[in-house]
C-alpha cells in the first residue's frame, strides 16, 4: 500500500502540471505569506506570556515587598511620632489645665500637626467624644472649622500593639479619605484616661504604592478592612478582575496588585489583529491580481496558441497581432511572427527550388532533343533559301528561318533557366554596366522610340558575376522597353545604399494588374503574347545567386518600377 | 478728592524711597509705612514667603507699598488719610505659625488689623483668634468661602474674590460652554485642604444653582505642595472627563500644567481654574504656547478692566518693582486701601468698632472694577463683591516676559455671582445655630 506524506502530496498538487504559471506562483506566494504569518502569530503569543510573566513574576514580588516596606515605615514614623506626643512628659498637665498649656507641648502639637500628611491632631475623653482639635496645614471642614456631623462610628478598628488604628474613612463626594491612629496618653498625676489621635490623610499613605515602570500594567493597590480597595491617588476603586496579593502591611489591610496585561498587551494586541487584517488584504488582492492577470495571460497565450495551429495547419502568412507591451509575450511573439516569415520563405525556397530541380531536368532534357533538330532544320532551311528564287517562297523559308532562330532561343533560355551557372562575382564597377546596358538596348529603342536614360554616382562598385549582372539589367530594361510605348522614357538609376547599392529601372509604360504582380516572377508566367515568361525568373534565379534581391512596384498606365539591391564589394569583404 | 492717576508713579517712587528701610521682599519681617510712634492703625499682616507661594508674599508686599504711597498721596494732597504702619511676616502656610504670629502681633506689636494670609487653611485659624480677640482681621487672598458664611464673624471681612464668585463665575462660563459644545463628564482635582475641598462644594452648588446638568466622573485631593502629579494626572486621563476643573494654585497649579503637558491630557479634556489660574505668574510660566483648552481666571487681571485705575496700579506696580503684578498684589493693596477708606467713612476714627461699623456697606473703586461697577463689602457676610471675567490664554507681549495674557473675555457681573438665598441661608445656619463657631 502506497504512502504519501501529505507535505510530497501538497506540493505535487501545487505543482501539478495543469496548472497554470501564475496560479502556482500565487498558491506559492500565499503559502509562504501564510506561513509566515502563523510563525508571526506564534511568536508573539510566546513573547506576549513571556512579557506577562516577567511583569508579574520576581519583578513583581520584588516591587510588592519594596512597597509594604515603604508604607510600613510611613505608618511606622506615624507610630513613632504618635508614642513621643502621648509620652510627652508634659503632656498630662496639657490636657488637665487646657486654659493655660504647657507652652513645650502646645508648641510641639502645632509643630507636628502641620506635616503635610496630617490634618491635625485630635484629643478623645473616656466617651469617645472631641476634647480638642489641633488644625493642620489640610485641616478642612469638620472637626475643625464645621460642625459636621463627624463621628468615628462604624470605622473599621484594629489594634497594634498599643495604638488603635481607626478606618479608614473612605473619600466621600468633596471630601478626601483619612485614617486615624489613636493611643492613650500616659498617665500624670491624674487618670485623665485621655486619647490623642493623628489624623492622617488616607492619600499620603497610598501615595506611597506609586511605583514606576509598571505603569498600566500592574497597579499596586490598598486594601483596607472592610474590603474596599484604594488607589494610590486614595481614592476607592472597584474590585481588580485579576489580582495578586502582596504583604500585609497592618491587620486587615493588604497591598494587592491588580494585573492588567492588557494596558501593555492590548496595544500590541490591536496591532497582531491590524496585522492578521493586513495579511488577510494583501491575500486577497494577490488573488485578485491573480485572476487579473491569468485571464489577461489566457488571452496572450491563446493567441499564440492560435498562431501556432493556424502555421500548422498550412497558413504560413499568419502573423501574430503586434503586442503592445515588450514582455515576455510580447518577445515570444515578435519571435514567433519571425519564425513564422523564415519558414514561409524556406517553404518558398524550397518550393521553388524542387520546381526548378524538376523544369530543369525536364527543359535540359527537350532542348537537348530539340536543339539539334532545329539545328538541322535551319541548316537545311537556308540550304533551300539560297537556291530559291521565287520571291514568295524566298520569303516563307526566311519567315521559317525566324521561327527556328525563335524556338532555338526558347531552348536556349530553358537551358539557362533549368542549368544554371554559379556565380562568379568579382568587382564590377556601375557606371560602365549600366552604360553598356544602354548601349545594348539602343537599338531596338530606337526602333521603338524609346528614350533610355541611365544615371549613376562615378565610382560606385557591385560585389557581383559581370555576366549575370548584364543579363539581369538587359532583361529587366528589355521588358521596360516592350512596355513602353514611343516617346516614353526608361530611366536606369544607381545609388549607394548603406552597405549596399541600389539600382531602380523605371518605366512609363502600362504596368502590371496588381493580381499578376505576385506571379510575374514564376516561371512561364507572362503577359506578353510572344513571351516565353523565363526572363524575370531568371532574374530572381540570378539575382538569389549574386544574394541579391528585387522589389517590384508598379500602377498600371502609370509604369513599373524595379528596385534592386546589389552587394558591394567592402561589406562582402568585411563579411 | 483722590489724587489723579497719573500723578502716582512719581509719588510711588519717591515712596519707594522713604520705604527703602523695609528692605526687599523676602522671608522675615518687614515693616512698612509710617513708625510706630506715629502710626494711628497698625496692620499685622501674613503671608508665605518661602516655598511655591513664595510670590504671593513678595507681590503682597509691593502691593502694600502701592497703597501706602497712594495714601500718602492723598494725605499731602490735604485728605483725611489715617497714618498706617504695616507689619508683614512669613506664615510659612501653617495654620500655628501663622496663628502663633497673629496672637503675637496683636500681644507684642499692637496690631489693631490683621491682613493677608494666602492659605485659607492659616486664615481660618487666625480668623478664629480674631474672633477670640475682638480684632478686625481683612482678608486679603485666601478664598475659602466658610469663612465668610459658615464661619464668618463680626470682625472678619473679605476683600478680593472668594472660592463662590469664582466658582460661580466658572458655573456661568460652563453654562455657556455646555450649550456650545455638550460637555457632560466633569473631573476635579483641588488641593487637599480647606481651600480645595470649599471650591468643589462652591463649584458643584453654583452648578446645581444653574441647573447644569453633569456627570462627576471623579476628585482628586493632592496635597498642598504636591511633589509629583503624575498619579493623579494618570487618574485624570483614565476618567476622561470633558471638563477639569482645578483648585490647584501658585506652584501647584505650574508644576500639575507642566507634567499634564507631557502627557495626551489636554488632547480629551479642557482644563479650567476660575479662582487663580490667571495669575499673571502662571502666565508667564506659560511661555509663547499654551497647552490647548485652557480656561483661566483670577481675582485681578493686568490687562482687564482696561480702565485707568487698573493700568495705572498695574503701572505703579511695575515702576516699583520691574515686574508686572500677580493678583496677590492687588488684594494686599485693596486691604490697605479698604481701611483707609473705612476709617475715611468712620470720619477718621481707627478704633476696632467704629472700622467694622464702617465697613460693613463699604463701597470703593477698586483696579479691578470696570467702567460704571464699584466693588461693595456686603453688610451681613462681609465678603467684597465684584465682578469676576475669565478667558482663554491669547497671544500678548504687552506684559513681558509674558507671551500670553488673557482674552476673549466672558465677564460676569457681581449681581450674577452672589449665592441664592437659600443656599446663604443654609450655610449661614451653621453659624447662627453655633454663635461661638470654634472647634470642639
Amino acid at each position: 500500500m502506497d504512502t504519501e506524506y501529505p507535505a510530497s502530496a501538497f506540493w505535487r498538487r501545487l505543482a501539478r502540471p495543469r496548472r497554470s504559471l501564475v496560479a502556482r506562483y500565487t498558491l506559492l506566494s500565499i503559502v509562504v505569506m501564510s506561513v509566515a504569518l502563523i510563525a508571526l502569530a506564534v511568536l508573539y503569543e510566546q513573547l506576549a506570556k513571556d512579557l506577562l510573566n516577567r511583569l508579574t513574576g520576581e519583578r513583581l514580588d520584588a516591587q510588592a515587598l519594596s512597597t509594604a516596606n515603604r508604607l510600613s515605615s510611613f505608618l511606622d514614623d506615624r507610630f513613632y511620632q504618635l508614642s513621643a506626643l502621648s509620652n510627652h512628659p508634659s503632656m498630662p498637665d496639657f490636657i488637665a489645665d487646657q486654659a493655660h498649656p504647657a507652652g513645650d507641648v502646645d508648641a510641639l502639637l502645632k509643630l507636628e500637626s502641620e506635616l503635610p500628611f496630617l490634618y491635625g491632631v485630635l484629643f478623645f475623653d473616656e466617651h469617645e467624644q472631641l476634647l480638642k482639635v489641633i488644625p493642620g496645614q489640610g485641616a478642612s471642614g469638620a472637626p475643625y472649622w464645621g460642625r459636621e456631623a463627624w463621628s468615628l462610628n462604624g470605622l473599621a478598628r484594629q489594634m497594634v500593639g498599643d495604638v488603635e488604628v481607626i478606618g479608614p474613612m473612605l473619600p466621600q463626594a468633596g471630601r478626601s479619605g483619612w485614617l486615624l491612629i489613636r493611643k492613650t496618653i500616659r498617665n500624670g498625676r491624674l487618670d485623665h484616661r485621655v486619647r490623642i489621635g493623628l489624623h492622617l490623610r488616607l492619600a499620603s499613605l497610598t501615595e506611597l504604592l506609586v511605583s514606576s515602570g509598571l505603569s498600566g500594567v500592574v497597579t499596586p493597590l490598598l486594601r483596607v478592612p472592610g474590603g474596599a480597595y484604594i488607589d494610590a491617588t486614595g481614592r476607592q476603586v472597584e474590585a481588580p478582575g485579576e489580582w495578586r496579593d502582596g504583604p500585609v502591611i497592618l491587620p486587615g489591610w493588604q497591598v494587592v496588585f491588580s494585573v492588567q496585561p492588557g494596558a501593555v498587551l492590548k496595544p500590541l494586541d490591536d496591532a497582531r489583529w491590524w496585522l492578521y487584517l493586513a495579511a488577510v488584504g494583501f491575500i486577497g488582492f494577490i488573488l485578485v491580481v491573480f485572476f487579473t492577470l491569468s485571464r489577461q495571460l489566457r488571452a496572450r497565450v491563446g493567441s499564440l496558441v492560435e498562431g501556432a495551429h493556424q502555421l500548422s495547419s498550412g497558413d504560413l502568412g499568419y502573423r501574430l497581432p503586434e503586442q503592445a507591451h515588450n514582455d515576455e509575450i510580447g518577445r515570444v511573439t515578435r519571435a514567433f511572427n519571425v519564425m513564422a516569415g523564415r519558414l514561409a520563405d524556406v517553404m518558398e525556397r524550397t518550393v521553388r527550388a524542387e520546381n526548378l530541380a524538376v523544369l530543369g531536368t525536364f527543359a535540359t532534357g527537350v532542348a537537348h532533343e530539340v536543339r539539334n533538330p532545329l539545328a538541322t532544320m535551319k541548316t537545311t532551311v537556308q540550304a533551300l533559301l539560297r537556291r530559291e528564287q521565287e520571291a514568295e517562297r524566298r520569303l516563307l523559308l526566311s519567315d521559317l528561318c525566324q521561327e527556328i532562330d525563335r524556338l532555338s532561343h526558347v531552348t536556349s533560355d530553358l537551358l539557362e533557366y533549368g542549368r544554371p551557372h554559379p556565380a562568379v562575382p568579382q568587382v564590377v564597377d556601375l557606371t560602365a554596366l549600366l552604360a553598356r546596358t544602354a548601349r545594348l538596348v539602343a537599338p531596338e529603342a530606337e526602333a521603338k522610340g524609346v528614350s533610355v536614360s541611365s544615371t549613376c554616382k562615378p565610382g560606385l562598385q557591385l560585389w557581383v558575376d559581370p555576366d549575370q549582372a548584364q543579363q539581369i539589367l538587359l532583361n529587366l530594361c528589355l521588358n521596360a522597353v516592350e512596355a513602353s510605348a514611343p516617346g516614353q522614357c526608361v530611366a536606369i538609376d544607381g545609388q549607394a545604399w548603406g552597405e549596399r547599392v541600389c539600382v531602380t529601372v523605371a518605366d512609363q509604360g502600362c504596368g502590371i494588374p496588381e493580381a499578376a504582380l505576385a506571379q510575374v516572377r514564376q516561371p512561364f508566367f507572362t503577359l506578353k503574347a510572344r513571351g516565353t515568361g523565363l526572363g524575370l525568373s531568371i532574374c530572381q534565379q540570378l539575382l538569389e545567386a549574386n544574394a541579391s534581391h528585387m522589389e517590384l512596384a508598379s500602377t498600371p498606365g502609370a509604369g513599373t518600377v524595379v528596385t534592386l539591391d546589389f552587394p558591394t564589394p567592402a561589406a562582402t569583404y568585411l563579411k | 478728592m483722590q489724587l489723579p492717576f497719573s500723578h502716582l508713579p512719581t509719588v510711588v517712587a519717591l515712596s519707594a524711597l522713604l520705604l527703602a528701610h523695609a528692605g526687599s521682599a523676602h522671608a522675615g519681617r518687614v515693616e512698612l509705612g509710617a513708625a510706630a510712634s506715629q502710626a494711628e492703625l497698625t496692620l499685622g499682616c501674613l503671608y508665605p514667603m518661602t516655598e511655591r507661594a513664595a510670590i504671593y508674599g513678595q507681590d503682597s508686599i509691593a502691593g502694600i507699598q502701592v497703597a501706602l504711597s497712594e495714601l500718602q498721596a492723598q494725605r499731602e494732597a490735604g485728605q483725611q488719610v489715617p497714618r498706617m504702619r504695616v507689619i508683614i511676616d512669613d506664615d510659612q502656610s501653617k495654620a500655628s505659625y501663622g496663628t502663633s504670629l497673629a496672637r503675637a502681633f496683636i500681644r507684642k506689636d499692637g496690631v489693631q488689623v490683621l491682613c493677608g494670609m494666602v492659605s485659607s487653611g492659616v486664615a481660618i485659624a487666625v480668623s478664629q483668634l480674631a474672633r477670640e480677640e475682638k480684632v478686625l482681621m481683612i482678608g486679603t487672598d485666601h478664598a475659602s468661602s466658610r469663612m465668610t458664611l459658615e464661619n464668618g464673624h463680626r470682625y472678619y471681612f473679605r476683600v478680593t474674590n472668594d472660592t463662590w464668585t469664582s466658582m460661580a463665575a466658572g458655573a456661568h462660563y460652563l453654562k455657556a460652554l455646555q450649550a456650545k459644545t455638550g460637555w457632560k463628564r466633569l473631573a476635579f482635582i483641588g488641593p487637599d485642604y480647606e481651600y480645595g475641598h470649599v471650591s468643589r462644594d462652591d463649584l458643584h452648588e453654583a452648578l446645581r444653582q444653574l441647573g447644569v446638568q453633569f456627570d462627576d466622573v471623579t476628585e482628586l485631593w493632592p496635597r498642598l505642595y504636591e511633589p509629583d502629579y503624575s498619579a493623579y494626572i494618570a487618574a485624570l486621563e483614565q476618567a476622561k472627563p470633558d471638563i477639569i476643573v482645578s483648585a490647584l494654585w501658585g506652584g501647584d497649579f505650574h508644576a500639575f500644567v507642566k507634567q499634564a503637558a507631557g502627557t495626551r491630557l489636554f488632547e480629551t479634556s479642557r482644563l479650567a481654574n476660575f479662582d487663580t489660574g490667571g495669575n499673571y505668574d502662571f502666565l508667564v510660566a506659560l511661555g509663547d504656547k499654551a497647552p490647548p483648552g485652557l480656561i483661566l481666571s483670577a481675582r485681578h487681571h493686568n490687562n482687564w478692566p482696561q480702565t485707568p485705575r487698573n493700568q495705572s496700579f498695574v503701572e505703579r506696580f511695575h515702576t516699583l518693582t520691574g515686574r508686572y503684578p500677580t493678583y496677590a498684589a492687588e488684594g494686599a493693596y485693596t486691604g490697605v486701601m479698604v481701611l483707609a477708606k473705612a476709617s475715611q467713612k468712620a470720619g477718621g476714627a481707627t478704633d476696632t468698632e467704629s472700622l467694622v461699623n464702617a465697613l460693613e456697606g463699604l463701597e470703593i473703586a477698586l483696579p479691578e472694577d470696570p467702567p460704571g461697577f464699584v466693588s461693595r463689602i456686603d453688610a451681613q457676610t462681609h465678603q467684597i463683591l465684584q465682578t469676576q471675567a475669565v478667558g482663554t490664554p491669547v497671544r500678548n507681549d504687552d506684559y513681558p516676559p509674558a507671551k500670553v495674557m488673557l482674552g476673549d473675555w466672558a465677564v460676569y457681573s457681581a449681581q450674577d455671582l452672589l449665592p441664592d438665598p437659600a443656599v446663604r441661608a443654609r450655610r449661614q445656619a451653621t453659624q447662627i445655630r453655633n454663635p461661638e463657631g470654634h472647634a470642639p
